[in-house]
């Protein structure tokens, strides 16, 4: 019988089409922090694990040259060096948890915390940190697992995650259950930021404000909430930087959900021929006008997968 | 309801034995001497700062004194910082309900009320002599005979306002006799001793900076914080400014290593040079909260954390303590905004000290380099004050765990033998192997 290498046990996130949208999308609201600050000068903090997609994506579209990968998982280690696609990516052998109180700079950071697990109440903490250590201007990501347990595990797992939270609110496994959950996730999340930060501004004025908020499926259900870190004086300058103004940067507790339409590549090439004016509610061909609608929202984005014999 | 002719005048006066009684309520013999002693200490800081020409130096407390003589009858206390003016006397130290807006700048003490309550927490009469530089005075109260009278003042006797001796200046205060309850636990054994501790429990900072304080003729003695330090192992050490309503708020954190001593391990806060809070091993300082897993729970194998919280401003009401200046107020925004980087801080003196026992825990293992407790005794104590400026606990990375270990466990030679024949192997150590993988393959992922 043969083994493979079970490692890296995450599902390979380069050909996952949400996943794919999600990063492009996050990369167009960064940009927008241009008109402040040169994106070459940011420094980026991911957990690239082996792939190092968004690594390779975001040194691509700015030049970011400082780039720090950390990775928990020691016995990965030697291959995410070995597997480093530019050279200015250092791989910190260490837990998030562990990194973060060092990670603290005076150069504003992008820093993705892509967890692949759950939220609980390790997470929290770190999101906390992370808007203790980060610089003014910094932009923090945070993705994490909002799926659903099975039934008659969610209230239990829910205690072990989060201690006595919510005590009389989570009773039953209703209230866990897929839309809930993700409300849950996200209003945890922007708690833990926006006290951190309010802790924080009374030492030196850094406030803070959410730059998107994505729900999508790649397999998983996941979540990923972005924020903005700068300091009050600059809110105006920030303003005009226009983030809110992009479709898919949401500002608030509703979700932009990254649903990928199933097109062919004709339909696909079809629709463009029609956007982004155009009327796309009467479709051509067979196309439904959902997924025609799906397809606008998301068209500049989504990836084209070729088999490529290279 | 009430006619005019039927009018009654109510006195509404507090009598003098419900305000006596008020104000030495909640408040235990110690601490009446303690309110004391900041107030001496809040006269050297200001007679300090007044003549300060020369550059700061590291012990600018050194020419100031305060000596507490306990007898069975009486309590004396004696000190050269400065004296009480009679402008403060008047206005100030021995008035009624006026002291709100005297202030000291960073000073400790709650000028006035201190004084008052323990003069009438402790004896039945007391006796102060004060000369400063241009005045003096002396001031003799009979507690009962002053119960007695309608007036509520002082009389302030042998005032003089003339250029007086500078080494008269200071002030001498005599509580005698004392109160019998009082009497009776200043001759217990052990008084002075205790005191003494408390005293230097709280002004540990000003005898550092050269304070002399006695009890009974046993000085306390200089303890300067200290950290080790190496060329690897480095105290974090951060110092900024919150500014909000009021003056500046000066905050210093420092954290980093000492001595393994679960007594001392933890954090320390000061206020205005007084400690606050001494050794908090709890979550107050972020240790072990529930909602909050950055920090683990205190544990021994944490007994070399140390950390210093500092908050000095000039306007004694913006330091986190709490109004009668003797805890910490958890609720203070700049001791909330502080936690948190504090919390930020004491993470990698923790993760260290976390590798430092797991390094114990493997000991046997062979290990290249050098290990990580021989670079702790490579590290040198040093004083708080001397630390430079460093945002991150420095410290060194564990050699790597190795990357495979060993098991071993004796069975049967008869069980042995079948299955290195059912194996087809030679040795047990394949049977160990074998056995292992075939476990291995059949349950994990």
């Amino acid at each position: 019988m043969s083994r493979l290498n079970p490692e890296p046990r995450e599902i390979d996130y380069r050909i996952r089409p949400a996943k794919n949208v999600e990063r492009k999308m996050l990369l167009e609201i960064c940009s927008r922090m241009g008109a402040v600050q040169k994106m070459s000068t940011y420094r980026y903090v991911g957990m690239g694990s082996i792939y190092f997609v968004d690594f390779s994506l975001f040194h691509r579209a700015f030049g970011i040259d400082s780039m720090i990968s950390l990775e928990g998982r020691e016995r990965l280690m030697e291959r995410c060096e070995w597997n480093r696609p530019f050279d200015c990516i250092r791989v910190r052998s260490t837990s998030v948890a562990e990194a973060l109180p060092g990670l603290r700079s005076e150069v504003p950071t992008i820093m993705w915390l892509d967890y692949e697990d759950k939220l609980d109440a390790g997470i929290l903490s770190q999101l906390a940190e992370a808007c203790e250590v980060l610089a003014p201007r910094s932009i923090l990501i945070a993705t994490v697992n909002v799926t659903p347990d099975a039934q008659e595990l969610r209230v239990q797992n829910f205690r072990r995650r989060f201690g006595n939270r919510d005590v009389a609110g989570v009773s039953k496994p209703e209230h866990l259950g897929k839309v809930k959950l993700r409300k849950l996730n996200y209003e945890y999340m922007k708690q833990a930021v926006e006290e951190a930060v309010n802790v924080r501004s009374i030492r030196d004025r850094t406030v803070q404000r959410q730059l998107a908020h994505f729900v999508y499926r790649d397999g998983a259900e996941m979540l990923t909430v972005a924020w903005l870190l700068h300091e009050e004086s600059e809110t105006e300058e920030i303003e005009n930087c226009d983030i809110d103004n992009l479709d898919f940067a949401h500002s608030g507790k509703v979700p932009f959900e990254i649903a990928v339409p199933k097109l062919t590549y004709r339909e696909r090439l079809e629709l463009d021929r029609l956007l982004p004016e155009g009327k796309i509610d009467e479709p051509p061909g067979s196309i439904v006008p959902e997924d025609a609608k799906a397809y606008s929202l998301l068209y500049r984005q989504m990836p084209v997968y070729v088999d490529a014999v290279i | 309801m009430a006619g005019g002719d039927k009018s009654l005048v109510v006195d509404a006066e507090p009598t003098k034995d419900l305000f006596i009684e008020m104000l030495v309520r909640d408040i235990d013999l110690r601490a009446a001497v303690i309110d004391l002693v900041d107030n001496s200490i809040d006269g050297a800081r200001y007679a300090i700062k007044k003549q300060r020409r020369r550059p700061p130096t590291a012990a600018p407390l050194k020419s100031k004194y305060l000596r507490i003589e306990t007898a069975p009858t009486s309590l004396t206390l004696t000190d050269n910082c400065g004296g009480i003016s009679l402008r403060d006397a008047k206005e100030y130290a021995f008035r009624f309900g006026a002291h709100k807006d005297k202030g000291i700048d960073n000073s400790i003490g709650q000028f006035g009320v201190g004084m008052k309550r323990a003069f009438f927490k402790l004896g039945s009469a007391f006796t102060i002599f004060s000369t400063t530089s241009n005045s003096r005075f002396t001031l003799q109260v009979d507690v009962e005979r002053w119960r007695q009278k309608k007036e509520w003042e002082f009389v302030l006797q042998e005032v003089e306002e003339t250029r007086q001796k500078a080494s008269d200046v200071g002030t001498t205060i005599k509580i005698e006799p004392l109160l019998s309850g009082v009497a009776e636990e200043v001759e217990a054994e052990g008084f002075s001793t205790g005191l003494l501790d408390e005293l230097v429990a709280r002004h540990q900072e000003a005898i550092n900076e050269g304070f002399k304080l006695s009890v009974d003729g046993i000085e306390a003695a200089k303890m300067p914080a200290v950290l080790l330090q190496s060329n690897e192992i480095i105290p974090a050490n951060v110092e900024f400014q919150v500014n909000g309503d009021g003056p500046p708020v000066r905050v210093r954190l420092v954290c980093g290593i000492g001595e393994s001593r679960p007594g001392e391990a933890g954090w320390d806060v000061l206020c205005n040079g007084r400690t606050v809070l001494k050794s908090d091993q709890t979550p107050v300082t972020g240790w072990g909260g529930s909602t909050d897993q950055r920090i683990p729970s205190y544990h021994n194998q944490f007994a070399r954390f140390r950390g210093f919280a500092y908050f000095d401003c000039k306007d004694a009401s913006r330091v986190p303590w709490t109004t009668t200046k003797t805890g910490l107020d958890h609720d203070s925004p700049i001791w909330r905004s502080a936690r948190q980087r504090m919390i930020s801080m004491m993470r990698p003196v923790i993760d260290f000290l976390n590798d430092l026992d797991s390094e114990h825990d493997r000991e046997g293992d062979n290990q290249s380099g050098a290990t990580l407790s021989s670079r702790v005794e490579r590290t040198a104590p040093t004083a708080v004050a001397q630390l430079s400026s460093r945002d991150v606990f420095r410290y060194p990375k564990a050699t790597k765990a190795p990357r495979s270990g060993r098991v071993s466990y004796s069975r049967a030679k008869e069980e042995l033998t079948q299955a290195k024949l059912a194996l087809k192997v030679n040795s047990y150590r394949e049977v160990g192997e074998r056995t292992f993988e075939y476990w291995a393959e059949a349950e994990l992922d």
